[in-house]
């Protein structure tokens, strides 16, 4: 244990004594300080429901930030009352507070029909594949296109309208539609989760000195876009690059002529320092992601009134992903004693997984026989790498479950694919025991 | 017990080349060994193998009764190798707690013996300081801190003085002789052999990978005893060969390039026994030839090295009169 804390303070030490260390806590530090300088201004609730109540015929469907999105545009329409209190005529249930209401008037009733099928079509692509995989025409006189063609229920049409301003972020939504005139609609809406409201609100940085509106996205969303781009963009991207070549040229140090031979001989086992090194650059790592992503979630909270600890969690995300990645500049590191082949290393087995995943996604456009002759190939090699893609995932996981709607959520994140978590964590952590094992058998058998 | 052991141990590499050759050795528990060799002679290897930083192709080594491949045998030794490298982001208190550290000593522990070791070594003022800045000389005294921060009982110092000036250097050899003091066991390897001279108990000579010679510094610069006999006039060759077939040595002195009308007059021969010096008196005046001097020479520690490098006799010149 001596040792291992030891072997560890080291490894502090020598990433303190780095230039591109302090680069890195630097930009930390403004993130949290970008994070703790948020505050938000409630514009106006009914302006947020007119807004929703007028572009009913717009369906936008995002596959999340990373991997963009769709929208269709069918003409409706409609006219939209000015928001009010709810009246004693409305018969709405009490009980529920601030509800707000507006009444739509289809000028051509059809015209929601046809908003409907195209509802269909969205829900239908969206059960799926999540939105994520290519158009898919139906099949005339296929069973799914007599589906899509069938008659619009009443049911239906309500289904839809409610939608819409759930998915805008409104709670509860009750719509209602008129005895007496056909293609008018009651819609009251209550404003439960503010935070969550889409277009309520404009949002300020630097402490007020900047401010833009928000206007298709609710506080929620917009502070777990920020999450995301500090989990994904900032510690997943440039953190990740920069801690790996910061700690990739421990190994080519270490073993320099002269410097090995004061450690080894030490009391302490070749196989031992290999992985009591390895381990000590995760324990970094993890700590300076929890230190950033704490950091942001308490200065997001404070500044916000939004705590967001969920964040927190994406520091062992990204922790996973140096893990799986590291194991590979050390393999070459001890391999080579060579410091820039060995960042190459950790970075190119990064560089390749992305590159295998997006061909292989590219792949799925191609025709039968080209995807025949390549699939194999991909997935093998896809099959032995580290699966970044995957623990990607994780963070999109983790910050849609927190204070989003599930469409809210799937609206920013993307709708997190299927994964065969089993096969995406063995593969990786064998990838990485692989390697690691490599690195331990080069030290112990070397001469120093 | 031994504190070292050295069995039969050969190191060769792929292309077939011979570091070591069947090397044995046995160092005693306070002894203060010194290795001697040039450049190449598989002095660090063998250190190395010691250490189990290099594997011998055949042969066993144990440190402290200890087989050197396992990792415990390591737990009361101290090494400063040739040429080391402190890491640089280290000012010398976070290294030695770090060496410290490697050998299993609590920092609590570690500490205020790091304090009076940099005092020692002359480092207490530059304690906070990045190695990155140190002189060579510096360094050296680090490394020697670092070799005795954990208290080992057995230490391996090559080239010690390496770099540090003479005032220093007599600090390192009082400093070595209080580890002596402790009985603590020292295996030395250097290049200067007055240090080794003054220092050692004993010395081994390792040449091309073999150990030559080993004994105490007495026994390797008595074991061949020289007279110098100078003659009226420069001897010829009829006579030199005549001395060799009757006493088995002769030769002319040698004066190192510079003419010496002496040296030209002077035989030199390597005798078993001192009496037999009067055989040779006897020899030469039965010829008639005029004695004007004879000189009985000790070998240095120089001379026996040379002559164990070259693997021939004393290398002449390079001896030290001392007359009889």
């Amino acid at each position: 244990m001596i040792a291992f804390l030891a072997l560890l303070r080291d490894t502090v030490l020598e990433a303190r004594d780095k230039r591109v260390t302090w680069f890195l806590l630097l930009l930390g530090l403004l993130f949290v300080v970008l994070c703790g300088s948020i505050s938000f201004t409630a514009v106006d609730a009914d302006a947020a429901l007119t807004r929703v109540a007028g572009n009913l015929g717009e369906f936008r469907f995002s596959r999340g930030m990373l991997d963009g999105g769709f929208t269709s545009r069918t003409e409706v329409e409609v006219a939209v009352t000015a928001p009010r209190a709810p009246q004693p005529e409305d018969d709405l249930p009490l009980g529920i507070d601030s509800l707000r209401v507006v009444e739509l008037g289809f000028r051509r009733p059809e015209q929601l029909d046809e908003l409907a099928v195209t509802w269909r079509h969205f829900a239908a692509r969206l059960r799926r594949d999540g939105g994520r995989g290519p158009f898919v025409v139906v099949a005339p006189g296929s069973d799914e296109e007599r589906q899509f063609a069938a008659p619009v229920t009443a049911a239906e049409q309500l289904e839809l309208l409610e939608s819409r301003f759930l998915d805008a972020g409104f709670r509860p939504v009750l719509v209602r539609r008129s005895a007496e005139q056909p293609g008018r609609f009651l819609v009251a809406v209550g404003n439960e989760r503010p935070l969550a409201l889409r277009g309520a609100c404009t949002v300020a940085f630097g402490f007020g000195s900047w401010s833009t509106p928000l206007a298709e996205t609710s506080q929620a969303e917009f502070l777990a876009a920020l999450s995301v781009v500090v989990a994904d963009s900032f510690a997943g991207f440039i953190g990740i690059l920069v801690l790996l070549s910061v700690f990739a040229a421990a190994f080519p140090e270490l073993l320099q002529k002269g410097r090995f031979d004061l450690v080894l001989a030490r009391p302490i086992g070749r196989v031992r320092i290999v992985l009591f090194k390895y381990l000590g650059a995760v324990l970094l790592v993890l700590l300076l992601w929890t230190l950033l992503f704490a950091g942001c979630a308490v200065a997001m909270g404070l500044a916000t009134g939004y705590w967001k600890f969920r964040l927190v969690g994406c520091a062992m995300t990204c922790t996973l992903l140096f893990a799986a990645l590291y194991p590979a500049a050390m393999a070459v590191g001890i391999a080579t004693r060579h410091v820039t082949l060995s960042t190459l290393a950790g970075v190119g087995a990064w560089g390749l997984e992305r590159l295998i995943e997006t061909a292989r996604g590219v792949l799925q456009f191609a025709d039968a026989e080209a995807r025949a002759r390549w699939q194999p190939l991909l997935d093998g090699v896809h099959a032995v790498l580290p699966k970044a893609g995957e623990l990607a995932r994780l963070n999109q996981w983790l910050l849609a479950s927190d204070h989003l709607g599930a469409a809210s959520a799937s609206r920013l994140l993307g709708v997190v694919p299927e994964v065969d978590w089993a096969f995406a964590g063995g593969s990786t952590a064998g990838f990485a025991a692989v390697l690691l094992g490599l690195a331990c058998l080069l030290v112990a058998r070397r001469d120093f | 017990m031994a504190a070292i052991t050295i069995d039969a141990v050969s190191k060769s590499y792929r292309r077939g080349e011979f570091a070591l050759r069947d090397v044995t050795l046995e160092v005693a528990p306070g002894e203060i060994f010194g290795l001697l060799g040039p450049n190449g002679a598989g002095k660090t290897t063998l250190v190395k193998i010691l250490l189990d930083l290099v594997r011998p192709t055949r042969g066993t080594t144990s440190l402290l009764s200890l087989p050197s491949r396992q990792v415990a045998a390591r737990r009361r030794v101290g090494y400063l190798p040739e040429d080391h490298r402190f890491p640089e982001h280290h000012t010398p208190v976070s290294a030695l707690l770090f060496f410290a550290g490697l050998s299993g000593v609590a920092p609590a522990v570690a500490r205020p013996r790091i304090d009076a070791l940099l005092a020692q070594v002359g480092l207490a003022d530059a304690a906070g300081r990045k190695v990155r800045g140190f002189s060579k000389g510096m360094k050296q005294r680090l490394g020697l801190a670092q070799v005795l921060v954990a208290e080992p009982d057995l230490l391996f110092l090559d080239e010690p003085t390496d770099g540090i000036d003479p005032v220093g250097r007599a600090e390192i050899r009082g400093l070595l002789e209080q580890q002596r003091r402790a009985g603590r066991t020292i295996f030395l390897n250097s290049h200067l052999l007055s240090e080794v001279e003054q220092l050692c108990d004993r010395v081994g000579i390792l040449a091309r990978g073999e150990l030559k010679r080993v004994g105490s510094v007495r026994e390797l610069t008595q074991s061949a005893i020289c007279w110098a006999i100078t003659l009226s006039q420069p001897p010829g060759e009829a006579l030199l060969a005549e001395l060799v077939r009757a006493f088995g040595d002769a030769r002319r002195a040698v004066s190192d390039g510079i003419p010496d009308p002496e040296a030209a007059r002077t035989v030199e021969l390597s005798l078993a026994r001192d009496e037999a010096i009067d055989a040779v008196i006897d020899f030469l005046r039965a010829r008639e030839l005029s004695i004007r001097g004879v000189a009985r020479k000790r070998t240095s520690l120089e001379a026996a090295f040379l002559d164990s490098v070259a693997g021939g006799g004393a290398a002449p010149g390079a001896a030290a009169g001392a007359t009889a």
